[in-house]
């Protein structure tokens, strides 16, 4: 008797050993009697053999055992996290240094400016590592000092001998030792409605008052950050005030710098011992108003009635000055107007719209030149200019060396990274909104950290990493590009190659006239969604 | 806990096997050499749960071929990549070509080798899994996540199309020899 041949895929499934055991039983009832599907399957099988010797054979000139890349492990974490707080302190004693160099109107020019991203992010940037970190200090210490501490316990259980441990222990002394120990203390008033400290009220240490409205009428002997819808400040501050909030009323003596922004601001009655710094929609610095130091106010209107000890930088569709400044006064906006009695002791540098917008009144006093700039479009000569100085291209190649050890310290670590990369343009875009999220949300979640207390540290941590992945987010793009350069049959070269390569392409792309802002700000935000989706991809995934 | 000398052992002895898997399943998608490392870092990480009874070898397989589908599933977003099993048996069982068994005699090998490197995805993966890894059809399907008579029609419709290209090449390269000796019996 001879039934049908079974099918093609019945015959495959049988050579492979894989059909089921009924079909198999009848399948070799039917070879009893059909030479044909005998030899059929004898030939599959020969196949079967045939192919797998094929596909084992790896070709021996790609097969050179490569260099063991080990991971970063608990020793390697151990070692990144010290040297990213070395050169955290390292940076931020060097930060602090430069600023007392620069003026402040040149903090721009920093590394980690990420493509003037938000004004923003500069006035907190500037507020963290300007005065606001020596309020900081304390904590960042404090914190830094758990960290390693953390670090060395986890390093000396993990994977270090137990002989070890002693001298674990001792360098936890020299650590404690070596480290200031926390000298600010904080005071801590927050309510969900009327925050006060009270005429007559006496507060030693730095004072971090929150509420719906906050009113300081009495005597502050540390810092002062005040954030509430609305802030007054009648009293006595020593060390700097700290402002933010809707609308913001200060008077009183303030012994150090005063940083407000608000809706709107108003400064009234009142001396402070060094600089000013403001921000917002209406700013006034009323008659009154004595600054020993220099002056930034930035806004939509800007009115300067007081007296400024030293230099006053504005910046606002329309400033209006009728106080006195010492010296020189630096004005942007598309109109500024100087009624009488001002006086300004020395040079009035005017950036202005439009030739009849800077008017000087009768009454009015300029002892030292008036420099009259037309402004043209929002990035005006200065853009023009700065590729013909040499100080641009020095500038350059230092970013570019900074980027490179960066990148390097960065690949090392995270080997992964080497390779990280970009599927398609719909991979792409959803890397750019990842990134432009965490842009966002970063900063967010350090403010809100930084104003319900518990996460002063939190929310210093989160800009840390933030600035971190602002700066590596091109790193990690120009990887991709020099990979992508490189791309040839005989595989990839070392990562310092491509890695320098990409750079460079970077460097060059987000300096092009005109559009490398906004190529600054697309590379940024995509090397920032690749990096996000590279940890969850790293941490969520399971093998 | 495998000490690092120990995983430095595994990563000589079983290099070639994983950067030959990787190479197999991405094919152009990305470079195998990559894949291999990524594969043994994503190893390492996971070293503790590695059964130290069972050979390391075919953990270390699993771990790059779930890579390397997670990696081909990532670029391509079709919703069936695997298209679906009615289509791919009825597919396999209307095609009848000739077995490879004596083409592959002809020392061919490279043609072979090419000929995979360009199947479609679906196709080459079952057949790399189920050949080079040698992963049983209920492997297979679990891996790519469709039935095992899918997975048995995928691999059978992997053969039949290597078929066809070699005997396209072969058709090819006798024509190509007919009319040279045209040529010179002209000349």
């Amino acid at each position: 008797m001879t039934t049908r041949c079974p099918s093609p895929l019945a015959r495959s499934m049988y050579a492979d050993g894989e059909l089921p055991a009924a079909d198999a039983a009848a399948l070799e009832a039917h070879l009893e009697s059909c030479v044909a599907c005998r030899a059929r399957i004898g030939a599959l099988r020969a196949e079967r053999v045939a192919l797998r010797a094929l596909l084992a054979d790896v070709e021996p000139a790609e097969v050179a055992v490569p260099r063991l890349e080990r991971p970063l492990g608990a020793r390697g974490l151990a070692l990144l996290g010290l040297g990213a707080l070395a050169a955290g302190l390292f940076a931020a004693s060097l930060w602090n240094a430069l600023a007392e160099a620069v003026p402040s109107e040149l903090h721009w020019l920093s590394p980690l400016d990420p493509g003037a991203l938000l004004s923003l992010l500069f006035s907190f940037a500037l507020f963290l590592t300007n005065e606001g970190f020596a309020m900081l200090t304390s904590t960042v210490e404090l914190a830094a000092l758990a960290v390693l501490l953390a670090l060395l316990a986890y390093a000396s259980t993990a994977f270090l001998k137990p002989r070890a441990g002693a001298a674990v222990l001792l360098s936890v002394v020299l650590l404690v030792a070596a480290l200031p120990l926390p000298s600010h203390a904080f005071e801590l008033r927050k309510s969900d409605g009327a925050t006060a400290v009270a005429a007559g009220e006496k507060i030693d240490d730095t004072l971090l008052a929150v509420g719906q409205t906050v009113s300081i009428d009495g005597d502050v002997n540390g810092d002062l950050l005040a954030f509430a819808r609305v802030v007054t400040i009648r009293g006595h501050v020593a060390g700097d005030v700290i402002t933010g909030g809707e609308t913001v009323e200060v008077q009183g003596t303030v012994g150090g710098s005063v940083y407000a922004a608000g809706r709107g601001v108003t400064i009234k009655q009142m001396r402070i011992g060094r600089n000013l710094y403001t921000a917002g929609r209406d700013v006034a610095v009323e008659s009154g108003v004595e600054i020993s130091g220099n002056a930034t106010a930035a806004g939509s209107s800007v009115n300067v009635d007081g007296k400024v000890g030293i230099d006053l930088t504005t910046a606002a569709d329309a400033v209006v000055i009728r106080g006195e400044v010492t010296r020189n006064v630096m004005g942007f906006g598309q109109t500024i107007t100087l009624l009488a009695p001002a006086t300004v002791g020395g040079n009035l540098v005017a950036h202005v719209a439009a030739n009849d917008n800077l008017q000087i009144a009768t009454g009015a006093t300029v002892r030292g030149n008036v420099d009259k700039q037309i402004t043209q479009g929002p990035r005006g000569q200065r853009t023009v200019s700065r590729y013909l100085t040499g100080s641009f291209y020095t500038w350059q190649i230092v970013r570019l060396g900074a980027a490179f050890l960066a990148g390097l310290l960065l690949l090392w670590a995270v080997p992964g990274l080497r390779t990280a990369t970009i599927a398609d343009a719909g991979a792409g875009v959803k890397d750019g909104a990842i990134g432009l999220v965490t842009a966002i949300a970063l900063p967010v979640v350090a403010f809100i950290a930084c104003i319900t207390v518990v996460g002063i540290p939190l929310g210093v941590l989160s800009v840390v990493v933030w600035l971190f992945g602002l700066y590596f987010a091109k790193i990690v793009v120009a990887q991709m590009i020099g990979r992508r350069l490189f791309v040839s049959p005989q595989g990839v070269p070392h990562y310092a190659a491509t890695l320098l390569a990409g750079l460079v392409v970077v460097i060059i792309a987000i300096n092009l006239p005109w559009i490398g802002w906004l190529i600054g700000i697309a590379l940024t935000l995509l090397g920032l969604g690749m990096i996000v989706t590279y940890v969850s991809e790293r941490s969520g995934r399971t093998l | 806990m495998t000490s690092e000398a120990d995983f430095a052992e595994h990563y000589r002895n079983n290099y070639r096997r994983v950067l030959g898997l990787c190479r197999q399943l991405l094919g152009r998608l990305q470079s195998a050499e990559d894949a291999a490392q990524e594969v043994f870092l994503r190893a390492h990480r996971s070293l503790s749960s590695y059964d130290r009874t069972r050979p390391f070898e075919g953990w270390i397989l699993t771990i790059a071929s779930n890579y390397c589908i997670d990696v081909v599933r990532r670029r391509r977003k079709e919703a069936q990549l695997f298209g679906t099993e009615g289509e791919e048996r009825i597919a396999a069982e209307a095609d009848d070509s000739d077995v490879l068994g004596d083409l592959l005699a002809q020392e061919r090998a490279a043609e072979l080798k090419a000929a995979i490197a360009s199947l479609p995805e679906r196709y080459r993966l079952p057949l790399v899994l189920a050949y080079y890894r040698d992963a049983s059809y209920d492997e297979v399907a679990a891996n790519l996540g469709i039935t095992r008579t899918h997975a048995g029609a995928l691999i059978c419709r992997a053969k039949q199309a290597l078929r066809r290209a070699l005997t396209a090449a072969n058709e090819s390269r006798e024509s190509n020899a007919e009319s040279r000796s045209l040529n010179k019996e002209t000349a």
